[in-house]
This record gives structure tokens, sequence and C-alpha cells, in this order.
């Protein structure tokens, strides 16, 4: 009886046709934990109001890229600023761009979206920071966090997290992160710790299936985020340093214009072989 | 079959030994607590003020199992801290934590964020409370008064899609009893709290805004979110239930305020079995 619904069960299985290896990251020399160095803080008038460009604030803002980690090992990429004595808005955004045809559209789109992203060609990194005097990782080397272990009065252990980038969700659910393609940004009070050096964190959370390369922009901007907005299409051409970046110039266009420009783009591409949108 | 009889000998005699007990104790709340200077008024005017004494100006109460007590970093007994961050106050990293009395969302907007369960018998008492006590009336969506026992509870019966007062926290038994010194008393459980030998139980009762200027904020607490909790939207009704904060016990000093009553921190328990009782007899004054 056991041997029958074993059988039984393996028979099921007959018809997938995915083995799963497609979905490994390839090895592409790339390096998966890079260093950055010392970052500036870019006054938010130089930023301007259509988004900012690769090329744009050449060595002030990074365009970088991040490889897959071998297994069981973190990447990302690190890099330093000096506080300036008050808040500084950290923006981090992989690439691409990321929507459903469930959400709802922004507020100056002017329809729904008709056609489904194409997400195998998304990153997810995450943002985390605080100071670096709190940075467990040695940079260039080895990623690590901003946690450490408070013992109380009572001997009892408390695991403290030191890391000051803190950003909320959907009904202000506390330390959120965005998801595949999705911006990030946080801010950071450096009131009293002008010129204290502070130490932010790209962590990668998955690579693009397509071609294992994660792209991304970063950079840190004086003032509140509020006064910056950051948003999808604050960094532009953030895919630049990628393989597969045929498509993705037209695509972040679109999907800055409004739904109607990006439905328009994705029904002329729909056929393509390898589709930016996806008609399901 | 023979493998479960052996399974059946072990009910009852299994110890799991967890570091989490249950701790049950009493809250003690001085009558000057409960009791407030609150407006007169006339045809809806403030003409004057008057003190009274009632259980219903008696706000949430949070209690907290924590590793020791502070005396230096406020002006009052505060739980011990962890490392001050970004200039935050240190997190008290309590052991375990409870409230006598919850916000709970009273069917109307207009009173949401200021409804702690425990407190009122009826309809007819949270009318009367605001309306008589505080000065600022429960209104409807519409900004009609509601004067009416029955009005209130039809209205929460379709809000809730309820057909019983018995489903609503909001009102029933009230928690506190007076003793003998005029005090006000009332039970609490901590549910899985750590245990360690020796650890201090510590609260605090947030007590509502109450002007004799301005009634229109009157009733309101400092650890209660208006953005959180449940959204509710029926058509044009688009409503915020409002919640407590989730970091009340982990920062207390950031929602404590002047008027509000605080435990001495002499409360401690070193046996697993003892049933504290936390005397809230601090007052915040300016």
């Amino acid at each position: 009886m056991q041997s029958t619904l074993s059988l039984l069960l393996i028979l099921g299985l007959v018809g997938c046709d995915s083995s799963g290896f497609e979905f490994r990251p390839k090895n592409t020399g790339v390096p998966a934990v890079v260093d950055l160095g010392e970052f500036p803080v870019v006054s938010p008038d130089e930023v301007p109001g259509d988004g900012i460009t690769a090329g744009v604030l050449d060595g002030m803002v990074h365009y970088g890229e991040l490889g897959a980690p071998d297994p069981g090992v973190t990447g990302g990429a690190t890099f330093t600023f000096a506080g300036t004595g008050g808040p500084v808005c950290v923006v981090l955004d992989p690439e691409a761009v990321y929507w459903t045809k469930l959400e709802s559209p922004q507020a100056d789109r002017t329809s729904g979206f008709a056609y489904d992203d194409n997400v195998q060609d998304d990153a997810d990194v995450d943002l985390q920071a605080g100071l670096s005097a709190y940075y467990t990782g040695s940079p260039g080397v080895e990623i690590g966090d901003f946690e450490a272990i408070y013992t109380d009065q009572m001997g009892q252990d408390h695991e403290i997290v030191f890391n000051e980038c803190l950003q909320t969700g959907y009904s202000n659910t506390p330390n959120v992160h965005g998801g595949r393609g999705t911006v990030e940004y946080c801010e950071i009070d450096t009131d009293q710790r002008g010129g204290v050096a502070f130490t932010v964190v790209v962590k990668t959370f998955m690579v693009p299936i397509d071609d294992s390369i994660a792209n991304y922009a970063v950079g840190v901007f004086d003032g509140p985020c509020q006064a910056l907005a950051p948003e999808e299409c604050f960094f532009r051409d953030e895919y630049t340093l990628g393989e597969s970046s045929d498509y993705f110039s037209e695509l972040e266009d679109a999907f800055c214009g409004n739904a109607r420009k990006l439905n328009n783009y994705c029904e002329d591409h729909l056929e393509d072989d390898n589709p930016p949108c996806l008609d399901r | 079959m023979r493998a479960l009889l052996p399974l059946t000998l072990l009910v009852g005699c299994f110890q799991e030994n967890l570091p989490q007990i249950d701790v049950v104790g009493k809250v003690v709340l001085p009558r000057a607590a409960a009791t407030r200077s609150v407006p007169i008024l006339e045809d809806g005017q403030v003409v004057g003020n008057e003190e009274v004494t009632d259980v219903r100006l008696v706000g949430p109460i949070f209690v907290g199992a924590y590793s020791g007590i502070d005396t230096t970093s406020f002006t009052y007994p505060h739980p011990a801290m962890g490392p001050v961050i970004a200039g935050e106050a240190g997190d008290a990293f309590p052991y375990g934590g409870t409230t006598v009395g919850r916000y709970d969302y009273a069917c109307y907007e207009s009173i949401a964020c200021k409804v702690t369960t425990g407190r009122f018998k009826d309809y007819a008492d949270i009318i009367d409370y605001f309306g008589k006590v505080l000065g600022a009336p429960v209104v409807d969506s519409h900004g009609f008064e509601i004067s009416s026992a029955d009005t209130f509870q039809q209205y929460c019966y379709d809000y809730f899609n309820i057909t019983s007062d018995q489903e609503l926290s909001f009102i029933g038994d009230e928690q506190f009893t007076e003793n003998a010194d005029g005090d006000f008393e009332a039970s609490f459980q901590m549910p899985r709290t750590t245990f360690k030998e020796g650890m201090t139980i510590w609260g605090f009762m947030d007590a509502p805004v109450v002007s004799v200027v301005d009634t229109l904020n009157n009733g309101t607490f400092s650890t209660c979110d208006a953005d959180a909790g449940r959204d509710y939207t029926e058509y044009d009704n688009v409503v915020d239930e409002g919640a407590a904060y989730d970091d009340i016990l982990n920062l207390p000093s950031g929602y404590l305020r002047v008027g509000d009553w605080v435990s001495d921190g002499s409360t401690t328990m070193t046996s697993q079995d003892d049933q504290p009782t936390v005397t809230l007899g601090v007052s915040l004054e300016e």
C-alpha cells in the first residue's frame, strides 16, 4: 500500500519541467563584497529636479554592482560618511523598477497598470546605517551588522540593534525594507555627531535571476528626507553597469511617465525575447 | 495504541521548566489620581470648575517587569535603561508587561483613543462622562451630539454587526474597587513574563487630558496613536479606530506627562509565587 502511494506521488511529479537550477545565481566574477570608501554628503541643491542620472553627480553618488555571494555568505557594499551635525538622508535604489497590476497607481498616473513587471531583472538590496564604531563587519571582506548584546543589572541578555536607518512600512510597521527593484531611504540624525564616521551597508538580499548582478545607485544627502522626497525615479540609470540593460532605459522612462505610457511600452515589447513586462 | 499509553500516563506530570511565569498582582491607585478639576458647563459653555472623584477619570495603567529602577535620569522613578542610542532614552527591556484597561473603539470616532475598558458600565455612562464630566460630548460622524443610550447602542450594533452588548469590551463590569482607605484597586495578570529573582514591577497610569478652559481635547491620552488600529471604511465614513503605541513599556519616558501617576519602583519579586502590589503613588507635576 505504502509503495503504491509513493509511486503515485512520484508519478504526480511527472510534468514538472523545472529543476530549479535556473534560479541559482551564476558566478559572474563581479565581487560580492566591496567597500566604497568615504562618501561626501551631497547638498540637495545639486539634485536635478527630474532625477539623478549616471554621471551627473560623479564622485558624489555611486552607481555600482554586486555579484552573487557564495552560499552561506552575506554579500553587499559598505561606505562611510561623516556626520554633518544635522539630519542626512541616505537613498538607495536597486535595479530597476517594480510594479504589479494589483497595486493602486500613483496619484499622478492616469490609469491602472495593464501588465505585470518581469521580476527576473530586478535586484533587492537592503539599507542599514549606523555609527561606524558599532559596525561589526570588515569593510571589503565581510558584511556585518550593528547588533550587540546588552546585559542588564539582573544578568539578562538583550540584543540591541544600533542600526539607525529605520524605515517604516504600511500601517507604520517598524523596521521594514523595500522589496525587489524598490527604492529605500532613511533619515539619520547626526546631531552632536558632526564629523563622526557613520557606516552605510547595502546588503544583498537578492541578485536578479536573469544576470546575477545586482546594480544599484546610492548616495547621502544633506537635510531631512521629507525635503528630498525620494521615490523610484529619484535615481535614474541604476542599471547602467548591468549586462541586460538593453531595455531598462526605455522601461524606466515609461515607468517614470505615467501608467498609460508604461502600458503602451509594455504592449509594444511583449513579444521580445527578453520582455520587460508580462501579460498574465 | 501501545505507544499512546505511556504518553497518557504523563499527563499532569510534565514540567517544562520555562523561565517564564504568569505574574498575578494588584495595582493600587491613590484616590487623588481619580480626582480631577473638571469644567462646569451651562449651555455648552464653561462657567466654572469643580473637583470630582470619578473612576472613569482613570486611564489605562501600564505595568511591566524590569531589571531595576533608575532614580537619577528623570524627576520620577523610571525603569533602568539600556544604552542611549542616537540621543533617545534607552530601552528599558521589560521582561513582560500588561495593562489594567486597554483602549477600545467605542463606535464613534469622536471618542476614539479616549475610551478605556473596565471604566464604563453602559452606554449612558459613556455619554455622561464625556458630556457632563469632560465637556466634550460624544458626536457622530456628522457632528451631531449623541445623547441617547439607545441611539448609541443601535449605532454600535450596526458598526460592529453584533446583536448583544456582551460582545463589546468597553462596557460591562468595572475593574476598580474602592478599598478601606478610599483608594482604588484592580487586579492584573502579566502573562509569560521572564522571571528574574529580585526583578522590579513598575507601572504608570496615563491620565486623560482634562482642561477647564478649552474642553476640545479633553479625554485624550498620550499613549494612544490615533492613526493606528483598524481602518474602517463605509462609503464616505472613513475611521481610524486608534490603538496604543507599541513601545510604551520599552520607552515609558516618551509617554509620561504631567498629571500621570507612576509607582515608586519599590515592588520587587523574589519568588515566582509572589503576588506583587504596585502602588502608583508618585504624581508627575510641573
